[in-house]
C-alpha cells in the first residue's frame, strides 16, 4: 500500500510541492509519485508496448526525479521534464531490447514473445510493424499519435527541436502506412 | 487501418493499479535510502581507453620493478579473507599485512633493499618476512615502524598510532626519536600537537591520570608507552598471561585501584620472571608506588628495571625515574648521582633539565 501522505502536502499546489521536493522531503516525493507513477506507467507502456518492464521503467524514472530535482528551473515544466526522463528510460530499455533480440536471433533462440487472441491483433501488428521503424522516429510518433501529447510537449520529452519532431513523426507515419500497404 | 488500430492502442488499459505502484514506490525507497553510486555514464571509448592506460601502467611498473629487483617479484597481491573481512596483502618478499576491515595501506615501494608501506587508517597485523639486507617501513602519520623481521600490529587512529610487537623487534620513530620496542612491547603516540623531537613524553599514572615529567614543556603531547593490549588473535594465547597481567593493572591504575595494580604486576614478576615485558612491568609497577606515595618502593621497582637493560626510552624513563624517586625518597646524594649517569648516558636526553635541577640540589 502506499505510504499515507499528509492532508497539508495533499493539498498543496504543484509549485509548492516540487519546491519541497526539492529541499528533500520525503513527504513532497511520495505525493510526487502518487500524482505522477501512473502518467510514467502510461507512456512507458505505451512506447514499450507491453507491461514487463512498467515496475523497473516507474522506478528508475523517479530514481532519477529524486536525483535530479534540483535541476528543475520551472516547477510549471515539470509534467514535460518527467516525460523527457520517463522516454529517455524507455529509449535505452527499447536498445536493451534490441540487443537481447539479436543475441536471441544469433542463438537461433525465437520464441512467442506475446499472445495473440483476436481482439489484440491490430494492435500486436502495430507494435510489430512499429519495431521495424526507427527509434528515433518511433517514440515521437507514439508520443504523438498515440499518447496524445502535443508536438510542443513530443519534442520535448524526445529531447530534439519541434521541426524534427514533427519530420520524425511524419516519417514514422510514412513508414507505417508504407508497411501497411505492403 | 493504422487509424484503427491506434484508437485500440489508446483503448487498452494500463495495466498499473494500486498494488504494482506500492510496490515500485516501496523499491524506490529503498534506493534513495541506500547510499548513491556514482553515475554509470562513463562513456565505452574513455572506459576502454582508462582500461588500456592502466593496463599499459601496470606492464611499466612492473617492468621497472623487475629491473629494480634484478630479478625478483616485486608486486603485491591483494586478498579478501571471507571468514573475517580482512585484506590480505601480501608482497613478493612474502611478508603480509593483514587489514581489519576500514584499514587502509598504500604499498609505497618494493625494492631489493627497501620497503616502504603508507598506513592511513585502521588496524593492521604485519607478519614481515626476514630480510637483513632490506629496510621495512611502515608510515603512519608522522610515524615509521622500522622492522627487520618480525610480526606487529599498527592501529592508526586520527589522532594517535598505537604499535605493539608480537615477535621480534621493531625500532619506532616519531620525528628523531626513536623507541625500540621489543616482543609483548606497545607504544602509543599521539600525533597532534608539536613533534616528539622537541618535546618530553608523558607516561601514564596511576589512577590520576598521565603526569607531566620535569623539564618537559607544558604543550607537550603524551606519548603513552605500556604493554601491547591483548590482540583478537588466536596466536597471542602463548603470551596471554603476563599481558593479562599487564592488562588488569592498567585497568586497575585507569580505575584509581593503585593497590590492585601493584598486585597484579607482582604477580606477573613473580610467574613470569624471565618474561621479555619484565623491564617493563618494574617500570609500570614504579610509577604505581610512587604514585602511592611509596617511594622507596618506587626507587627499588625502577632499580630492577634499570638493572634488566631495556634499550629505547624506556631504559632513558627508567634511569630517569629512578634519580626522581631517590630524590623523593630523600637520597638526595644518591638521586644527583643517577641523575649524572643519566646525563653521561644521555646527553641530549629528554629529560636533562629534570636531571640537572637534581644535581642543583633543586626539587
Amino acid at each position: 500500500m502506499a505510504q499515507p501522505v499528509p492532508q497539508q502536502i495533499h493539498n498543496d499546489s504543484e509549485e509548492v510541492l516540487l519546491a519541497q521536493l526539492a529541499s528533500g522531503s520525503s513527504q513532497a516525493f511520495v505525493e510526487v509519485y502518487r500524482r505522477y507513477a501512473r502518467y510514467v506507467a502510461t507512456i512507458g507502456f505505451r512506447l514499450l508496448g507491453d507491461d514487463s518492464e512498467l515496475d523497473d521503467l516507474v522506478q528508475e524514472t523517479f530514481m532519477q526525479v529524486s536525483a535530479g530535482i534540483d535541476g528543475l528551473r520551472d516547477p510549471k515544466g515539470f509534467r514535460s521534464w518527467l516525460a523527457t526522463i520517463a522516454v529517455r528510460c524507455i529509449w535505452r530499455r527499447r536498445a536493451q531490447r534490441r540487443r537481447r533480440q539479436l543475441l536471441r536471433k544469433s542463438l537461433g533462440v525465437l520464441g512467442l514473445s506475446r499472445s495473440d487472441p483476436a481482439d489484440r491483433r491490430p494492435v500486436d501488428d502495430l507494435y510489430e510493424q512499429l519495431d521495424r521503424v526507427p527509434e528515433r522516429c518511433r517514440l515521437p510518433w507514439l508520443m504523438h499519435r498515440v499518447m496524445g501529447e502535443t508536438l510542443p510537449e513530443t519534442a520535448a520529452a524526445c529531447g530534439v527541436s519541434l521541426t524534427t519532431a514533427k519530420r520524425r513523426i511524419a516519417e514514422a507515419e510514412a513508414r507505417l502506412e508504407r508497411s501497411r500497404d505492403a | 487501418m493504422l487509424e484503427d488500430a491506434i484508437r485500440r492502442v489508446r483503448e487498452r488499459e494500463v495495466p498499473w493499479n494500486e498494488l504494482r505502484q506500492a510496490g515500485a514506490l516501496r523499491r524506490i525507497e529503498r534506493a534513495r535510502a541506500a547510499p548513491r553510486r556514482p553515475p554509470r555514464r562513463v562513456p565505452l571509448l574513455v572506459m576502454a581507453g582508462a582500461c588500456a592506460a592502466v593496463a599499459c601502467f601496470a606492464l611499466w611498473r612492473g617492468r621497472v620493478h623487475h629491473v629494480i629487483a634484478q630479478g625478483t617479484a616485486t608486486t603485491a597481491a591483494v586478498a579478501i579473507a571471507p571468514e573475517t573481512s580482512e585484506t590480505i596483502l601480501r608482497l613478493a618478499d612474502g611478508s603480509i599485512a593483514r587489514q581489519a576491515p576500514g584499514a587502509f595501506v598504500q604499498v609505497q615501494a618494493v625494492e631489493e633493499e627497501r620497503t616502504e608501506l603508507l598506513q592511513t587508517l585502521g588496524t593492521v597485523h604485519y607478519e614481515i618476512a626476514p630480510n637483513p639486507r632490506r629496510r621495512f617501513v611502515v608510515r603512519a602519520h608522522d610515524v615509521d615502524v622500522n622492522v627487520l623481521g618480525t610480526i606487529f600490529l599498527v592501529d592508526v587512529k586520527p589522532l594517535a598510532v598505537s604499535v605493539h610487537v608480537e615477535r621480534g623487534q621493531v625500532e619506532v620513530a616519531q620525528q628523531g626519536r626513536r623507541v625500540t620496542l621489543a616482543a609483548g612491547e606497545g607504544i602509543t603516540f599521539e600525533t597532534s600537537g608539536a613533534g616528539f623531537g622537541a618535546i618530553a613524553p608523558r607516561i601514564e599514572s596511576g589512577g590520576s591520570g598521565p603526569s607531566q615529567r620535569p623539564g618537559a614543556p607544558e604543550s607537550s603531547p603524551p606519548i603513552r608507552t605500556r604493554a601491547a593490549s591483548p590482540l583478537p588473535r588466536e596466536r597471542m594465547t602463548e603470551a596471554s598471561s603476563p599481558l593479562l597481567f599487564l592488562e588488569q593493572a592498567d585497568r586497575a591504575r585507569a580505575s584509581g585501584d593503585l593497590d590492585g595494580a601493584a598486585r597484579a604486576l607482582r604477580e606477573l614478576l613473580q610467574q613470569y620472571p624471565n618474561d621479555t615485558r619484565i623491564a617493563l612491568a618494574e617500570f609500570v609497577l614504579g610509577r604505581v608506588e610512587s604514585a602511592r606515595g611509596s617511594h622507596v618502593e618506587a626507587v627499588r621497582a625502577f632499580e630492577a628495571c634499570v638493572a634488566r637493560g631495556p634499550g629505547g626510552a624506556l631504559g632513558e624513563d627508567a634511569l630517569a625515574e629512578w634519580a626522581s624517586a631517590r630524590s623523593r625518597s630523600g637520597d638526595a646524594a644518591g638521586a644527583a648521582s643517577l641523575a649524572q649517569r643519566y646525563l653521561a648516558t644521555y646527553p641530549s636526553g629528554v629529560h636533562r633539565r629534570a636531571m640537572q635541577r637534581l644535581i642543583d640540589g633543586e626539587h
